[in-house]
């Protein structure tokens, strides 16, 4: 089996992180692009890439249809989907299936099982892996649950139908329970108009740690250690770490433990991701689901390892066994990764579209970037502002974490806002160098005003134009103002 | 010249006192500083400058477009929006009565009609941009007295929205 050429269904920084890996296999990389990423640096480097036209998601980089035709048309023997978008999508892989296009990923039937989150959490619990208990129902299911010790407290209630934090409680105990549970269904109904309520096992302070799995189709199973990734903001992850510096050796191996038999019990294939909430207090690990595909923090397994799991994907989806086996994956020192965006973290993090005007790389040892761009373009309102990945790796978690540091000081990102001072102001917090953390850090993480060197900015500013820049001549708008005509044109003092 | 930060306009005086030295004033502090050295690159969008201020080295990396300068300075980034001295006035009064969108995305939905009338905080409309949705909220007790935009539109940064009486 040999694979000539490969579409990558996917944009930005992962479709060119799978570009290099494919071009130094050999294998030609084909792409898709929707107008807003035209003049994109992934449209650029990769060997083709098709238009998919001027359309919203559906219509583009989630159109089934239009991205098989444009694979088959174009005699691509294989699609890698990245992730998000189709990644874990049953029906696009099944697709491919049937076009006997090879799909980089695991069976359309494991993404359709994995990705089905209430029979995931029977498969594991089956296997006597912890799993996070859930009822959704009435008072009486949810007492009756509580009886059997399906459901054990602390419980966190929430509106099923609801969001944004409203409706939700914590009940430490069985005091009142009845009138508790009574008076949340009467809240969800005020404010959502449906009374079922959803309840959980409550985890105080949680941490998300998860494991990177690989199988080839023979039957082959392996980890690559762990990573943890409890750095979150609004449920999205910001800052990510391999290996966890959480965990005692005897803690890591019972979960890979709980990883690889959940693997190996729904004989899964190719790479994957499984996600656990760990307990501080009890030191408990819960299960709460499996991502069956590559991950956006990939980066920082890669750069404990020395493996590139993106090359061992396509050597999977070529029937080859896996090139190592567990007694032979090595860890090396600690890496972080620190998600670069742009938005405006003083503005309640709003994303911050627009042109880049300037854009300069730390390129300093051990730091790797992944980065959707090279050279200055626009940054769509359309999508995840995801600017790049940075990942900087030391021999210990404080070298890496000053390196990272560093680094983040040394990346000019010009045009938009975006969150660099955010991430180094967090990176040098105590709770972090100590590793106090939980998924509830940043709900409590304030970024402070930074006014030092301000005024040096100022002087910085003051100085050049003294120095006979000339300035672009700004477009007039009705409700902006022409600086320039008003102060008179530069000269050389 | 003034320009903004965040909020606060700031204004700035210079002299030079020779070929390396500089009196800077700002908001009526006084700095003497010494220039080490300055190239500019990108058709002069773009530059780098050294200087030097109470025996420490700044090193900054300055890009300018229509509207603003973007700075890193020694690790620090920092962005100064142009603001022209005599119309701050006419600014202010355009910030109350005009509603400026302050992200580019789409209209979704316009909650007001012209001639309506709104309290503070009272929302106008909701722009969608990277899969969030945002709420424009009325800065003041008025009168709607035009809406330029229509739900479905895509629109930019600083468009205007509504003006408000």
């Amino acid at each position: 089996m040999k694979i000539n050429k490969t579409l990558i269904a996917n944009r930005g920084e992962i479709a060119v992180r799978i570009h290099h890996t494919l071009k130094k296999m050999g294998i030609k990389t084909a792409g898709i692009f929707s107008k807003e990423d035209q003049d994109s640096y992934h449209r650029f480097i990769l060997d083709e890439c098709y238009d998919l036209g001027d359309g919203n998601l559906l219509e583009t980089y989630l159109n089934i249809e239009k991205i098989i035709e444009i694979a088959k048309k174009n005699h691509c023997d294989a699609i890698h989907p990245g992730y998000g978008f189709l990644s874990e999508n049953y029906r696009f892989a099944e697709k491919c299936e049937e076009e006997k296009i090879l799909f980089v990923g695991p069976s359309s039937n494991t993404i359709k099982l994995m990705g089905d989150k209430i029979r995931s959490k029977n498969i594991a619990k089956k296997l006597g892996i912890p799993v996070l208990e859930n009822i959704t129902g009435n008072t009486d299911d949810i007492i009756n649950a509580i009886e059997n010790k399906v459901l054990n407290f602390p419980l966190l209630v929430k509106a099923s139908a609801g969001g944004g934090g409203k409706g939700m409680k914590i009940l430490q105990n069985s005091s009142n329970l009845r009138e508790e549970l009574v008076a949340s269904q009467r809240e969800a109904k005020n404010y959502f108009g449906d009374e079922t309520i959803f309840v959980e096992k409550y985890i105080e302070n949680p941490r998300h740690i998860e494991v990177q799995i690989m199988a080839d189709n023979f039957g082959n199973l392996i980890h690559l250690f762990e990573r943890e990734c409890s750095i979150q903001r609004r449920h999205q992850k910001i800052i990510e770490e391999a290996p966890s510096p959480t965990l005692s050796q005897e803690e890591r191996i019972k979960l890979f433990d709980y990883a690889i038999r959940l693997a190996k019990e729904i004989e899964y294939t190719n790479v994957g991701t499984i996600e656990f909430l760990f307990e501080e207090q009890t030191r408990n690990f819960y299960f709460l689901e499996m991502n069956t595909r590559i991950q956006v923090e990939h980066p920082t397994t890669e750069m404990i390892t020395g493996i590139d799991i993106v090359k061992e994907q396509i050597q999977i989806a070529l029937n080859q066994s896996l090139s190592l086996k567990q007694n032979q994956i090595q860890k090396n020192g600690h890496a972080i990764e620190a998600r670069v965006y742009a938005e405006d973290p003083e503005n309640d993090f709003l994303p911050s579209p627009g042109k880049i005007l300037t854009y300069i790389e730390p390129t300093i040892p051990n730091i790797r970037i992944d980065s959707s761009i090279k050279f200055p373009q626009k940054i769509s309102s359309n999508f995840d502002p995801l600017i790049s990945k940075i990942i900087s790796w030391g021999k210990t978690r404080e070298e890496a974490r000053i390196n990272l540091i560093y680094a983040l000081e040394n990346y000019v990102i010009h045009g938009v806002k975006t969150n660099i001072d955010y991430l180094i102001e967090l990176l040098k917090t105590e709770d972090f160098k100590k590793n106090h953390l939980s998924t509830n850090f940043c709900k409590h993480f304030r970024f402070s005003d930074n006014i030092i060197f301000l005024d040096q900015a100022l002087i910085s500013l003051i100085l050049t134009q003294n120095q006979n820049i000339n300035l672009t001549q700004i477009n007039h708008k009705k409700y902006e103002i022409d600086v320039w005509n008003h102060i008179g044109r530069w000269s050389n003092v | 010249m003034i320009v903004a930060y965040k909020k606060d306009k700031i204004q700035w005086d210079f002299k030079k006192i020779d070929s390396e030295h500089y009196n800077i004033t700002i908001n009526d502090k006084q700095y003497t500083v010494k220039l080490n050295r300055f190239y500019s690159f990108n058709d002069s969008k773009t530059g780098y400058i050294i200087f030097e201020w109470n025996n420490q080295v700044y090193k900054a990396i300055i890009s300018i477009d229509d509207s603003y300068f973007y700075i890193t300075i020694n690790g620090k980034n920092f962005i100064f929006k142009k603001v022209q001295e005599e119309s701050y006035k006419t600014e202010i009064e355009l910030e109350v009565s005009e509603i400026l969108s302050p992200l580019s995305g789409t209209v979704t939905k316009i909650l007001v009609e012209p001639k309506q009338e709104v309290k503070k905080n009272d929302l106008l409309l909701v722009i969608e941009s990277m899969k969030m949705e945002n709420q424009i909220r009325a800065p003041k007790n008025a009168i709607i007295e035009n809406i330029f935009v229509k739900e479905g539109q895509k629109i930019e940064t600083n468009q205007i929205l509504l003006k408000l009486i």
